[in-house]
């Protein structure tokens, strides 16, 4: 059987996910398809950092004008993934206090609004900055939150009759002469594969966008810049914290949900070891010692764990580092660039322009279909972020779920057991998410509902969670492996930072879940076969 | 204050020594912090894991674990008495001491076991922490029997340093106590591993932070984890070197009146071999002879 829309995206992140949005409320058939989960790649594996801009006005005035243009856009329309922190560019003791002139300028050319401030009253505002720095300077900076904002994406796409595939992987483009007509994907779960066609195809795979170019036999060299960030055990800021200088490591310290988080590094690594990247030791000692010359109590806060994500920029042979290569966006129509029709390529970019993204190679889509419908993501609210009006927050966890939910929050019951404290995420949320968000395994539950990524990583709500899953018909075998393969992934990000209180939890951890529960990745079968 | 002898650490294998010293006559102090891994008990003690001979089992067991140092035929022999120690302090346990048994878990799966007080050890709570009733229950029940038999129960206080003298330990100093001294004759360190504070890690060591016993890990810290999160995970040996007698090591050399219990012992992983109330049992029971002998 093979199924026919007018476009295939291929990538579930963030810009994959708001192209959907933006072709399916254009009219397009649509469908999408992603190897893993929705956001389980870079557009997860990052700050949350909603950027005013700010960081790149002195070096990349294009990108800090996007930046500063959409963060005003999704303040509007993604309320529901935002929290408005502002943010501070603060100068060190050892840092040079004529850069922030610079930058101030900058910031201003570029439409970001910079106000300098004194030391006292930076500190004021946000204590926990190095009582030492020389000056700070204040900018709309925020959180967003990609998890929601790509489940958001989802949810109004499937509303406007877009399709869906996750665990579907491209090993094929289907060419009939010069054109791209589709792919042929393989179901990663069953093994079985088919033909998706589509008039036209949406490369938005990010950093594996260079893997299906090549399927086309184009060629498009990706610079696969890996970033390690350090997720730590509380808020310890208040406002998002950037040093004032030229970017470099460690220098954004980002608080979002109940966590902080500070990255973060960049090395290029080979694009064969795209699946296998891993933070590292001296990755972590060097976040610790920069992070904690921004704020002090980093040095003695505890972490929760490591984790990494490669930035899908667009190669320039002359930048090792990747530092200086523009964050800017990157959109090809294969038809001119390569005189191969049907296929375009949205990469480049930030998780901040991933609407205009989404817009531009809509408009690309749209053009090739000769269709004038125009874009109305930067008017039309996600679902969530309307209006709050009659909305009644009730328990505490009801009161949290609003703050993740915004107004789809009205859809879980107000009353029922909590099931992870580290977050207030209660029975009714995680039922949610296994319902209407189409969660069905713990990894997933965490994307959707941030069980798992609060201080116990997962320890006492897994089994709890677990357990909603098999109520909604999981069953016994399905519900352990995959309680092993969500304490596993969990532990990946652990084990770089295992000492102290990590430590711990992770002995406690083995002695619930090993010793108690009796799971074990020989063991369970082992002894089951008794 | 002085006391025959004082042990450190209030969890399984510290009441097992306390109780098993004040059925003699010794007059025992216990330091305990509060909360241990008794809170969290299963309902059933391991001694190791086996579907056949325990004794057989134990000979695969690596050089330097617990029970190779107390000896196998006398793990066995110390074994045979632990039914009768909790029928003294009012539990029935089911099981025999020289054989395992299945039990199932809360999710369905199969455990070989050893003794067991009872099978709703660790119900599947709902919206609360996973304390295990049944654990918190034995834990005040062998506290009171402790206490009835003459010994001397601190809660909620911490050692936190020890003073030294001719090569023994002469006193120990509480966190609530200041530089009031604990004199004792004896002294046994049942603090636990890191889960119970007993060792303590940075990103550059371990170490067992009330005497600074000797303790034994790789330096390097990427040795401590298996990849995998149910590999097996080097860490979990870790522990405070002790000589086959279980005294205690510092500095390289033996502290003749320091002995260690329970799972501060390095040498032994409790979840993959499941020996974790099997090393603090018999170890407890080993120490408190040793005590004994040396008393009369």
């Amino acid at each position: 059987m093979t199924e026919e829309y007018d476009v295939l995206i291929i990538g579930g992140g963030a810009t994959g996910a708001g192209t959907a949005r933006d072709c399916a409320r254009r009219g397009l058939r649509t469908a999408l398809v992603e190897k893993g989960d929705f956001a389980e790649g870079a557009t997860g594996r990052n700050h949350g950092l909603l950027h005013s801009g700010a960081r790149y006005a002195v070096t990349d005035q294009e990108s800090a004008g996007e930046c500063i243009r959409e963060n005003m856009i999704l303040r509007r329309m993604a309320s529901h993934c935002i929290d408005e922190l502002d943010g501070l560019f603060v100068t060190l003791e050892e840092d040079d206090l004529q850069y922030q002139q610079l930058f101030i300028e900058a910031c201003r050319s570029a439409g970001i609004r910079a106000d300098a401030m004194d030391p006292e009253e930076a500190l004021r505002l946000e204590p926990s900055l190095n009582p030492g720095i020389k000056g700070a300077v204040r900018v709309p900076d925020g959180y967003i939150d990609p998890f929601r904002l790509t489940t958001a994406n989802v949810m109004d796409a499937r509303n406007h009759g877009a399709v869906f595939h996750t665990y579907t992987e491209v090993v094929g483009l289907i060419r009939e002469s010069d054109r791209i007509r589709g792919a042929v994907v393989r179901d990663r779960r069953s093994g079985e594969k088919r033909e998706i066609r589509a008039r036209v195809t949406v490369n938005a795979a990010g950093i594996w966008g260079q893997g299906i170019a090549a399927l086309a036999g184009i060629s498009l060299t990706m610079f696969p810049a890996k970033g390690t960030l350090l997720v730590f055990g509380h808020r310890v800021n208040n406002m998002v914290i950037n040093r004032c200088r030229k970017p470099s490591n460690a220098d954004i310290l980002v608080p979002g949900d109940s966590i902080s988080i500070i990255g973060t590094t960049s090395d290029r690594v080979p694009y064969d070891s795209l699946d296998k990247v891993a933070p590292t030791a001296s990755e972590v000692d060097l976040l610790i010692r920069e992070g904690s010359r921004l704020v002090p109590s980093l040095a003695e806060t505890r972490i929760l764990r490591a984790y990494c994500g490669v930035r899908p920029l667009v190669a320039d042979d002359s930048d090792p580092t990747g530092r200086s290569i523009s964050r800017g966006i990157v959109c090809f129509d294969h038809g001119q660039r390569d005189g191969l029709d049907g296929l375009v390529t949205i990469t480049g970019g930030k998780l901040m322009t991933y609407r205009l993204m989404a817009q531009k190679a809509t408009d690309v889509v749209c053009s090739k279909l000769g269709i004038e419908a125009p874009c109305t993501t930067a008017e039309v609210p996600l679902p969530g972020s309307g209006s709050k009006e009659g909305l009644k927050a009730g328990r505490m966890s009801h009161r949290a779920a609003m703050a993740r939910l915004g107004t789809l929050a009205g859809r879980i019951p107000e009353e029922g057991e909590m099931l992870c404290e580290c977050e207030h995420i209660s029975e009714g949320e995680v039922d949610y998410a296994i319902r209407e968000l189409g969660a069905g395994t713990l990894s997933e539950l965490r994307r959707r509902s941030r069980i798992g990524m609060g201080t116990c990583q997962g320890e006492y709500c897994a089994l709890r969670a677990a357990l909603r899953l098999k109520a909604a018909g999981k069953s016994d075998d399905f519900v352990k492996k995959d309680i092993m393969d969500f304490l596993d992934e969990r532990w990946k990000g652990v084990r770089p930072v295992a000492w102290g209180e990590a430590l711990r939890e992770a002995q406690f951890s083995s002695w619930l879940y090993e010793g108690v529960y009796g799971l074990g990745r020989d063991g369970s079968e082992k002894e089951d076969a008794q | 204050m002085r006391y025959d002898t004082i042990i450190l650490g209030g969890g399984l294998s510290a009441l097992v020594c306390g109780i098993s010293l004040q059925e003699k006559g010794v007059k025992c102090l216990i330091v305990s912090s509060g909360q241990s891994a008794l809170h969290f008990f299963s309902g059933s003690f391991e001694l190791i894991s086996t579907d056949g001979s325990q004794r057989e089992a134990m000979e695969n067991l690596p050089d330097g674990h617990p029970y190779r140092k107390i000896g196998l035929d006398r793990v066995m022999e110390l074994s045979k008495s632990v039914p009768e120690f909790f029928t003294r302090a009012g539990y029935a346990l089911s099981g025999e001491y020289d054989r395992n048994h299945v039990e199932n878990t809360i999710l369905g799966s199969q455990k070989q076991v050893w003794l067991t007080v009872g099978s709703e050890g660790f119900p599947p709570v709902r919206g609360k922490l996973p304390i295990s009733p049944l654990g918190v229950k034995m834990q005040m029940d062998l506290r009171k029997r402790f206490e009835i038999l003459g010994g001397d129960y601190l809660m909620g206080d911490r050692a936190v340093r020890g003073e030294f003298r001719d090569g023994r330990l002469a006193s120990i100093f509480t966190e609530n106590h200041g530089s009031s001294p604990f004199i004792a004759d004896k002294f046994v360190m049942a603090t636990g591993s890191f889960f119970s504070r007993g060792l303590v890690s940075t990103p550059s060591g371990i170490c067992e932070p009330v005497l600074h016993l000797d303790v034994d890990y790789c330096s390097d810290r990427e040795e401590w984890y298996g990849k995998g999160f149910f590999d097996n995970q080097p860490y979990m040996r870790f522990g405070a070197v002790c000589s086959d007698r279980l005294e205690a090591v510092r500095e390289g050399k033996v502290l003749p009146n320091v002995y260690v219990a329970g799972s501060l012992i390095g040498g032994a992983d409790p979840i993959k071999e499941g020996c974790g109330a099997g090393v603090a049992i018999i170890s407890a029971l080993y120490v408190a002879r040793q005590i004994l002998e040396e008393s009369l």
